[in-house]
């Protein structure tokens, strides 16, 4: 089966979370929850010589749903199977077998997994399954004003040059395998080096 | 001490018989033991082999499943239950906020379910999608929101306290009615004033309809220019003699160097695609350049370099690389040649020979103070040699964008970076050439988009005051003349303002200057004795109404709306559900009251929205700009929503001017771009309104002696969440983008601050109290509040809602007459309670 | 870590069940407890009540609580699946043996249960570790995790144990004790010089977590509480609440540190 994949390029996001909100729409999302979240990067430094500017700071913006990891922590860790892989490599949690124990959420370092308060089960993104059998993109794939967001294969988008997998504040990919390509920004990697920190950790 | 269990268990008790059958004190009894250690082994023999079953154990586990789940998945199950009646193509609800942007609305129920946007197969730059914000995506939070007005209301209590008694329309039309002849009686119509409000570009919901009734009921009082654009609307005809300075957008792809100065297209959106243009410009090799006092979303998707600089100090910036480029001889002579005025004293027009011409400024020559980039490095805080080096750039890598955003301009003297910006275009060539941009209001050559073709008829009052200066209007009206306060068309105001009918406009108590004046000002029934506000929600704004109607949003009405500054799109807005309640069209309620006044055939001429929208398609759209638009009949029946003229060849502003400057003159006094301008000179106040650019200290500055006690700057720029003060109350706008101040670690650590602090901000026009938001993303001693969240006092008179214009200043601009409303100094302190 | 306050409880009551489990069969294992009397009967009995509670509070923490049942789909890939299924046997065992203690019975099932009670709180305890040992978040991916549910286990279960001993078994279980203390000492110092994961803010929480946990042995070990317990009731309810409060305070600590990777 191939790998399906989201590819985000970096270097043009805008942080608009115009995809946020496509699919809170398009899912009814309840509030609070949001499958798709985007992370405000800063850092570096600020630094003035005699009044001018001689030091700033960096930012960019990391928008991220759910990655269908290839080695998925979050399948093996549910212990009702509700989390499972579809046919198409989707990662896809059945509603009716979900007891909502949270547990599928802690195993997440994506943070992907969030609990629906109103349903008393676990959510997350499903790549807009019924969108993709009418031949459709995701919601967010198609909402990006930006267009840098797609939703294909991996070994499509992996072969494309300067991608990664794994940008910071975002873990090793080699722990999860996820679905995911980026366009690393410029300052992502100034990121591991510096003080980076994601600025609206509200989000989760 | 009592011993548990005061009963002993019959284990006890055997144990006691058995004990007693023993000889000594010996507690052991061997027997048990044996008897344990024999079942021991028997039944670890059983729950080993147990163990080594476990598989077997797992497949028992496989059927532990509710009936019927089988492996359904969310998307299958989504699927099944998702069934829309109808998907319609139709514009974004046509606020204010520089995009125009297409929808697909899904309708199951007479409800709204879902919004998606343009998904049209075609995507290139000539046509591209017309893709939504997030704005857009999150609509059904506000057109479904629990607060929607849903009936007209009377107020109750006092202006401004919010307590109002449900009426029925009949009664509203008639205080509406009897208050407006009254008013029109005892003053006359140009006591009466429909403020300036851009809630509504659909043609049927907005002030457009109340304009309509009013001019044909004697007329109101005039406005002229915006909140947007004052400065830089008023600036630009002085240099280029017309405000249509820029080129198709998609003439940005054969730029080499765009600069953005204090342009945020990527979050207020500036015209639909702006952004996306910009990327694909670089795609196409441009350097882009962002120069902004934040790190704003623009300034980190789009820019190759980013430039912080202190807030309304750009004008010294330009002068700077002015003085790089003319020293250097970067700059493009032969353009200055045929088609400039004023460039030096060679090029001066006839009598003011000796005046001070624009290079005279740049280099010192007559005020001694040569504008070097060391000498605009203090006042900017931008190194010297970036902006030398920019300067270069910009006058080299041709041809060059200078884009001028509009947070520069609306701020006090904000004339001079319009003025300033446009002319460092001019010298260095980049007029009139493709890729180029001649800066300025930038209005799309060649035919801009209407906006509001809903035809308002002829104002039978003549009188026409600033936008800005509305609150003067009311308090001192009488004295306003068309020298200090911009009158136009008359000499004097012969009223003050006594009667307010705001439509689809929260300027009253939100997005006007120093709220807490207008506060008081609207507060006494004696300055303006009647007030109606007509919205979707109870605005501060209504707040202070004595009449509040309820309008319905734009998808419950027939209208129509095209593009922004540029663009060559029209979109067919139709009806998609029903006005809830009782909600009206702007249209509607103005039709009705017509009735009223006697002039409704007049106003409708026959014409319910719908047919106003086949009118304006069919025989405005279609006559004036697009010929090849399809009628309306077929239009709405395509459900297409857009129609568009693709950009095959981008026009560029300026090109045959620049070929030849004699046969196609400027309208300006010379026929040229003046960069000395002598009907500037002619209003002879040097000191605000010079005739050369000039950077002037703000009159709130961090330079000034205010900054002791107010030593940070505030801006307030335009926020993704909101659309001005539209969308403050949608949870998803505002759950993404909430609320707070943002304010730098260097001036949050000495106030002990950290995000999620309570603060107040203040000065001595009022204080806000918010929570802040510590980033390095905006400059040591500017703080930022975005603009647009509803003024919320809280009984000790402090904004809960974070209302910039809590702090700003009623003082206007001196040319345009404006609103120099990112010109404030604050204080910042956390605030415990 | 959002609404943590049910786990912390159930794992500090599951665990400080599976210790009273240990502690009771080691002290009637080691014959040092004539017979079945009272205290290990009430022993048998708290330990059932605990596993309730705790039973009951995963149960409850659920989203869905009465698709329960089906947490027992994956045991042989998900430790969580594992340790509910361990939890359940293990709350059987100890329900049916607190039933036959409580009606007196001796048979064979009663000298197996403890046999099968032992293999199933081990079991628990294993798998309860590896849910917490997660690869994805980096400050419990460490050998502070299985030693911190190991030091609760022993100290929070043997001093509960120790609590429900008379006077006359005292010096049992002072020797228990006494053993249990020095392995408590032991694996606290390789907790706190063993390199626990992240940060010094880290290996301080560790220390306070290991510090809070040898509360309860400070409790029942001085001699002058082993006398007072004895000369009163409310004195042993007393201590009990300060053991409870101590390991409760320790496993608070634990999820303090929560850190996923993306934040």
């Amino acid at each position: 089966m191939r790998r399906p994949a989201f590819y985000i390029d970096t270097t043009a996001c805008t942080g608009c979370k115009a995809c946020q909100a496509a699919c809170k729409d398009k899912n009814d999302l309840s509030p609070g929850l949001s499958w798709r979240k985007v992370n405000e990067i800063e850092g570096g430094n600020w630094n003035t010589t005699n009044g001018v500017v001689t030091e700033k700071p960096f930012g960019y913006y990391l928008s991220i749903s759910c990655n269908h990891c290839e080695n998925a922590p979050c399948i093996d860790a549910c212990p009702t199977t509700a989390l499972h892989r579809n046919h198409d490599g989707i990662v896809v949690i059945d509603p009716l077998l979900c007891m909502g124990c949270d547990y599928c959420q802690w195993t997440c370092p994506y943070g992907a997994l969030q609990i629906d308060p109103t349903r008393g089960i676990m959510t997350k993104c499903d790549a807009c399954i019924d969108y993709l059998y009418e031949g459709k993109n995701p919601a967010c794939v198609d909402a990006c004003p930006m267009r840098v967001l797609e939703f294909g294969y991996f070994d499509t988008f992996v072969a494309r040059k300067g991608t990664t997998s794994g940008i910071f504040p975002l873990p090793d990919p080699k722990l999860t395998s996820p679905g995911l390509v980026i366009k690393p920004h410029k300052d992502s990697s100034a990121a591991n080096e510096s003080n980076a920190m994601v600025n609206n950790t509200e989000i989760y | 001490m009592k011993e548990e269990g005061q009963f002993p268990s019959m284990q006890q008790k055997i144990n006691m018989e058995n004990k007693k059958s023993d000889s000594g004190g010996n507690t052991h009894d061997s027997k048990s033991q044996t008897v344990n250690r024999r079942n021991f082994v028997q039944w670890s023999t059983v729950i080993g082999g147990s163990l080594l079953a476990l598989p077997a154990f797992e497949a028992l586990a496989e059927p532990i499943r509710a009936e019927g789940t089988g492996r359904r998945a969310q998307g299958e199950l989504n699927k099944a239950d998702y069934q829309p009646d109808a998907i319609i193509r139709t514009a974004c609800p046509a606020h204010n906020c520089g995009g125009k942007c297409l929808l697909k609305v899904h309708v199951t129920g007479g409800v709204i379910t879902r919004i998606e946007t343009d998904d049209r197969p075609y995507d290139g730059v000539d046509d591209p999608q017309l893709r939504a914000c997030m704005r857009g995506r999150a609509y059904r939070k506000r057109q479904y929101h629990p607060d929607r007005l849903k009936y007209p209301l009377k107020r109750t209590g006092k202006r401004g306290e919010g307590k109002f008694e449900r009426i029925s329309w009949d009664e509203a039309y008639s205080i509406m009615y009897d208050r407006i002849t009254d008013i029109k009686n005892r003053y006359g119509n140009s006591a009466i004033y429909v403020p300036y409000g851009t809630g509504s570009y659909n043609n049927t919901n907005g002030r457009w309809p109340a304009a309509r009734l009013m001019n044909l009921i004697g007329g109101a009082l005039g406005y002229y220019n915006s909140y947007s654009w004052a400065c830089i609307n008023i600036a630009t005809p002085y240099v280029y003699g017309t405000l249509d300075t820029g080129n198709q957008r998609q003439d940005w792809l054969n730029s080499k160097y765009i600069i953005m100065w204090g342009w945020n297209p990527a979050e207020m959106k500036d015209g639909t695609n702006s952004d996306f243009f910009i990327k694909k410009a670089r795609e196409n090799g441009a350097k882009t350049v962002c120069i902004d006092p934040r790190l704003s979303m623009s300034a980190v998707a789009l820019a190759d370099e980013w430039i912080p600089i202190r807030p309304g100090t750009d004008t010294a910036m330009m002068s700077a690389m002015a003085y790089v480029i003319i020293t250097e001889n970067l700059t493009d002579d032969d353009f200055i040649k045929r088609c400039c005025s004023g460039f030096d004293k060679s090029q001066m027009p006839a009598g003011y020979e000796n005046e001070e011409s624009y290079s005279d400024h740049i280099l010192g020559t007559h005020d001694g103070v040569p504008k070097t980039p060391e000498w605009a490095e203090q006042i900017t805080s931008v190194p010297a040699e970036t902006i030398k080096r920019i300067a270069r750039e910009y006058a080299t890598s041709g041809p060059a964008v200078l884009y001028q955003g509009y947070g520069m301009q609306r701020r006090a003297y904000g004339e001079q970076v319009v003025i300033a910006g446009a002319i460092l275009a001019a010298i260095t060539g980049n007029v009139g050439i493709p890729g180029g941009w001649a800066s300025g209001l930038a209005n799309q050559v060649g035919g801009a988009p209407y906006w509001t073709v809903f035809p308002m008829g002829n104002n039978p009052v003549r009188a026409r005051i600033p936008v800005y200066l509305w609150t003067e209007a009311i308090v001192r009206g009488k004295e306003m003349t068309a020298e200090k306060e911009g009158v136009q068309g008359v000499d004097r105001l012969d009223n003050n303002i006594k009667l307010i009918w705001s439509v689809a406009s929260n300027i009253l108590m939100n997005q006007h200057s120093n709220v807490n004046r207008t506060a008081k000002i609207l507060k006494d029934e004696k300055l303006v004795e009647f007030i109606a506000v007509q919205d979707n929600f109870l605005t501060p704004s209504a707040m202070y109404a004595d009449l509040v109607l309820p309008a319905c949003t734009q998808f419950e009405v027939w209208g129509v709306t095209d593009g922004w500054k540029y663009g060559e799109e029209v979109m067919l807005m139709p009806q998609i559900v029903d006005p809830p309640f009782e909600t009206k069209s702007d249209y509607r309620i103005c039709a009705e009251l017509a009735e009223k006044f006697g002039v409704a055939d007049q106003f409708t001429e026959g014409r319910n929205e719908k047919e106003w929208t086949q009118w304006m398609i069919d025989e405005y759209y279609r006559r004036r700009r697009f010929p090849d638009m399809p009628v309306f009949r077929l239009f709405s029946a395509s459900n297409d929503g857009v129609y568009v003229k693709k950009v095959e060849k981008p026009l560029v502003a300026f090109e045959a001017f620049r070929k030849d400057p004699e046969g196609n003159p400027l309208r300006t006094p010379s026929g040229k771009v003046e960069l000395f301008s002598p009907r500037l000179h002619e209003m002879k106040n040097p000191a605000e309104i010079p005739a050369v650019p000039k950077y002037l200290q703000e009159w709130e500055s961090p330079f000034g002696p205010e900054v002791k006690k107010y030593p940070l700057q505030a801006v307030g720029h335009h926020y993704m969440s909101r659309v001005h003060s539209t969308h403050n109350n949608n949870p998803w706008t505002m759950e993404a983008f909430p609320q707070v101040v943002f304010i730098n670690p260097a001036d949050a650590e000495p106030r002990k601050l950290k995000s999620g602090d309570m603060v107040r901000i203040w000065n001595d026009r009022g204080t806000v109290a918010i929570p802040c938001r510590v980033t390095k993303r905006i400059m040591p001693g500017v703080v930022d509040i975005p603009q647009g969240a509803w003024f919320n006092p809280d009984s000790s008179g402090i904004d809960r809602g974070g209302c910039i214009n809590t702090l700003t200043s009623e003082k206007w601009t001196p040319l345009a007459k404006g609103n120099p409303q990112h010109t404030i100094m604050v204080q910042v302190e956390k605030f415990n309670k | 870590m959002h609404n943590y306050f049910s786990l912390l409880f159930f794992t500090f009551t599951s665990q400080a069940a599976i210790g009273v489990i240990l502690a009771h069969v080691v002290l009637s294992g080691t014959g040092s407890i004539p017979g079945d009397e009272d205290s290990m009967v009430r022993m048998r009995h708290l330990i059932t009540i605990m596993l309730i509670a705790s039973l009951a509070t995963a149960f409850l923490h659920l989203g869905k609580p009465f698709r329960a049942v089906y947490a027992l789909n994956n045991i042989m890939k998900s430790p969580l699946s594992m340790e509910i299924a361990s939890l359940s046997v293990l709350l059987a065992v100890s329900l049916a043996y607190s039933w036959f203690s409580h009606r007196g019975v001796i048979n064979y099932f009663t000298s197996t249960l403890p046999v099968l009670a032992v293999i199933a709180a081990i079991l628990l305890l294993l798998t309860m570790t590896a849910v917490y040992y997660l690869p994805s978040v980096p400050s419990w991916h460490t050998a502070r995790t299985p030693l911190a549910f190991v030091l609760t286990t022993i100290s929070a279960g043997t001093a509960i144990a120790a609590i429900m001993l008379k006077e006359s078994e005292v010096r049992q279980a002072s020797l228990l004790l006494a053993v249990s203390v020095s392995a408590a000492i032991l694996l606290a110092a390789v907790t706190l010089t063993a390199k626990m994961g992240t940060s010094t803010g880290r290996a301080i929480l560790t220390g306070l977590q290991t510090v809070t946990s040898l509360m309860a042995f400070v409790l029942i070990f001085s001699r002058f509480f082993l006398t007072e317990m004895n000369k009163s009731r409310h004195m042993t309810v007393i201590t009990g609440v300060l053991v409870l409060i101590s390991g409760i305070l320790a496993r608070w600590l634990f999820f303090l540190s929560y850190d996923n990777i993306i934040l």
